[in-house]
C-alpha cells in the first residue's frame, strides 16, 4: 500500500501566519482509512510533559499535526491537493534537504534552520499510490538534541551534520 | 502478507500457568478473613464515609479528568512521532538504496 | 455463582491480555490473580457468567494500563531504533508471530490495549469503545495508526533481509 506521507514543521510564531490544515482535508475525501492528531497550546504542553522528556528537547514545540490518510487503490487523490503546502513551505524559507523521486513515490524533507544551528521546524513529504500522510512539527530544536530524540520516536538522520541531500534531489 | 490475519495468529490467547487457579483459591481463603460484611460495619462510621467521599468526588473527577486528557494528549504525540520516524526510516533507506544502485 | 468455574473459564482471557500487555510473565500473573481477587470480592453482585467476563476484561484491561504508567513502560526507543533480528529461522511463522508480538507490546499503552482486543479478544470497535471508555473513531485511529506502523516496520525489515 502506498502512502503520502506530508510532514511539516514549525515556524517562529513571528515569521508567518499558520498554515490551515483544513486545506489537507480534501486529500482524504476518498480515503478507506484516516489519522488525525492536532496537539497545540495546552493540550501539546501537557502531551509533552507527561512525555518524560529529559532531554527537554520537546519543550519548545508548538505544533504537531499528523493528517494521513489510506486509500483502496491508487489515483483516489489528487497531487494538486498538495501545492498549497508546497508553495506555503516555499514562502517560508524552508530549506529542501532531502528530494526523492521514483516512479509512483516522492519523498522530500524541508528544514527550517534558526541561527545558532537551531531547527524551526521540520517538513516531511511523501507521497505514494495509495496512501497520504501529513505531519507538522512545529518548535525550535537543538541541532544536537535531534539525536536524542530517538528514545521519544524521532530518528537520527544526520540533520545535526547540516544535512545531506541525496544524489537524486532535485531543486525546485 | 495479511497483517490482521498474522496479527490474529501471534496475539493468540496465551495459556494460563497450570497452577494459576490453584494460587487464585489459595488467595481467596486469606481474603475471606480480611473481609467485613458491610452490615457489621457501624452505620455511623458509613454515613461519615460517604459524605467524606461526596465531598472529595467533584475535584477527585476533576483531577482524573485532568490527568486522562492528558494521557490521551502524551499517547497522540507518541504516535505522531511514531509515525514520523516510521516515514524518515523510509525516506532514509530509499536514498541509501539509490545511493547503492548508482555505485 | 460457582467461583472455581469462573476462574477456569477466564484465566486464559485475563492472563493472556495482561502478559501480552506488559510482557512480564511474573507481573502479569500477579495482577490477573488480583484482579480474580477483586472479582471474588464482589461476587454477590455478579449476575452471569457472561457478566463475570465482562468484568474481568474491563479490570484486567484498566489495570494493565494502570500498571503500565506506573512502570513507565512506554517505550524508551521507537520501534525502528530496536536491532532488526539478523539470523535466519528455519521456522519463519514463529519468528514472525514474535515480532509482531514484539511490536504490539511496543505501542503506546492505549494502542496496545486496542489491538490485544481487537486481535486477541477478537472485539469490534465498539465493544473496545465501551470497554476502554473512548470515543469509536478514537479506537479506529488507534488501530489504522498502529497496523501502519507496524506495516511500515516489517516492510523496511524485508527490505533488509
Amino acid at each position: 500500500m502506498k502512502t503520502a506521507l506530508i510532514l511539516f514543521a514549525a515556524i517562529p510564531a513571528f515569521a508567518q501566519q499558520n498554515f490551515d490544515f483544513k486545506l489537507l482535508d480534501k486529500l482524504g475525501a476518498n480515503a478507506t482509512g484516516s489519522t488525525n492528531i492536532t496537539l497545540e497550546g495546552d493540550t501539546l504542553k501537557l502531551a509533552t510533559s507527561f512525555l518524560g522528556d529529559d532531554t527537554g528537547s520537546l519543550k519548545n514545540l508548538t505544533g504537531v499535526y499528523v493528517r494521513s490518510y489510506e486509500f483502496a487503490k491508487a489515483g483516489q487523490y489528487n497531487e494538486a491537493d498538495l501545492a498549497p503546502l508546497r508553495a506555503y513551505l516555499k514562502t517560508l524559507q524552508w530549506t529542501k534537504v532531502v528530494d526523492v523521486k521514483e516512479t509512483d513515490e516522492t519523498s522530500e524533507i524541508y528544514v527550517h534552520v534558526l541561527p545558532n544551528n537551531r531547527l524551526g521546524g521540520l517538513a516531511i513529504v511523501s507521497a505514494e499510490a495509495k496512501e497520504v500522510t501529513v505531519v507538522f512539527i512545529a518548535g525550535a530544536l537543538n541541532m544536537s538534541d535531534v539525536g536524542k530524540l530517538s528514545g521519544l520516536g524521532i530518528p537520527d538522520i544526520g540533520l545535526e551534520h547540516g544535512g545531506k541531500k541525496s544524489d537524486d534531489s532535485k531543486k525546485d | 502478507m495479511n497483517l490482521d490475519d498474522e496479527l490474529r495468529a501471534a496475539l493468540q490467547r496465551e495459556p494460563a500457568p497450570v497452577d494459576f487457579a490453584a494460587k487464585v483459591t489459595a488467595k481467596t481463603r486469606t481474603s475471606k478473613a480480611r473481609v467485613v460484611p458491610f452490615r457489621r460495619r457501624p452505620a455511623a462510621l458509613a454515613l461519615a464515609a460517604a459524605l467524606a467521599l461526596a465531598a472529595l468526588v467533584p475535584s477527585a473527577v476533576y483531577q482524573y479528568r485532568q490527568q486522562r486528557r492528558a494521557i490521551q494528549a502524551r499517547d497522540q504525540l507518541i504516535a505522531a512521532l511514531s509515525i514520523t520516524k516510521v516515514q524518515l526510516q523510509h525516506v532514509r533507506e530509499r536514498i541509501q538504496q539509490n545511493t547503492r544502485h548508482k555505485i | 455463582m460457582d467461583f472455581a468455574q469462573v476462574v477456569a473459564d477466564n484465566q486464559s482471557m485475563v492472563f493472556s491480555l495482561a502478559v501480552r500487555f506488559l510482557r512480564d510473565r511474573e507481573g502479569a500473573e500477579e495482577l490477573a490473580q488480583d484482579v480474580f481477587l477483586q472479582l471474588y470480592e464482589k461476587l454477590s453482585r455478579i449476575e452471569s457468567p457472561s457478566h463475570a467476563t465482562g468484568w474481568l476484561r474491563r479490570a484486567i484491561c484498566h489495570r494493565c494500563i494502570d500498571e503500565a504508567r506506573k512502570r513507565r513502560l512506554r517505550p524508551r526507543v521507537g520501534l525502528d531504533a530496536v536491532p532488526e533480528p539478523l539470523a535466519e529461522s528455519r521456522h519463519p511463522d514463529l519468528l514472525l508471530n514474535e515480532r509482531l508480538r514484539r511490536m504490539v507490546a511496543e505501542l503506546p499503552e492505549s494502542a496496545r490495549m486496542v489491538v490485544l482486543l481487537r486481535y486477541q479478544e477478537d472485539l469490534d470497535p465498539t465493544d473496545i469503545a465501551g470497554l476502554l471508555s473512548m470515543p469509536i473513531s478514537t479506537v479506529k485511529s488507534h488501530l489504522h495508526r498502529s497496523l501502519a506502523v507496524m506495516r511500515g516496520r516489517l516492510e523496511r525489515q524485508e527490505i533488509c533481509r
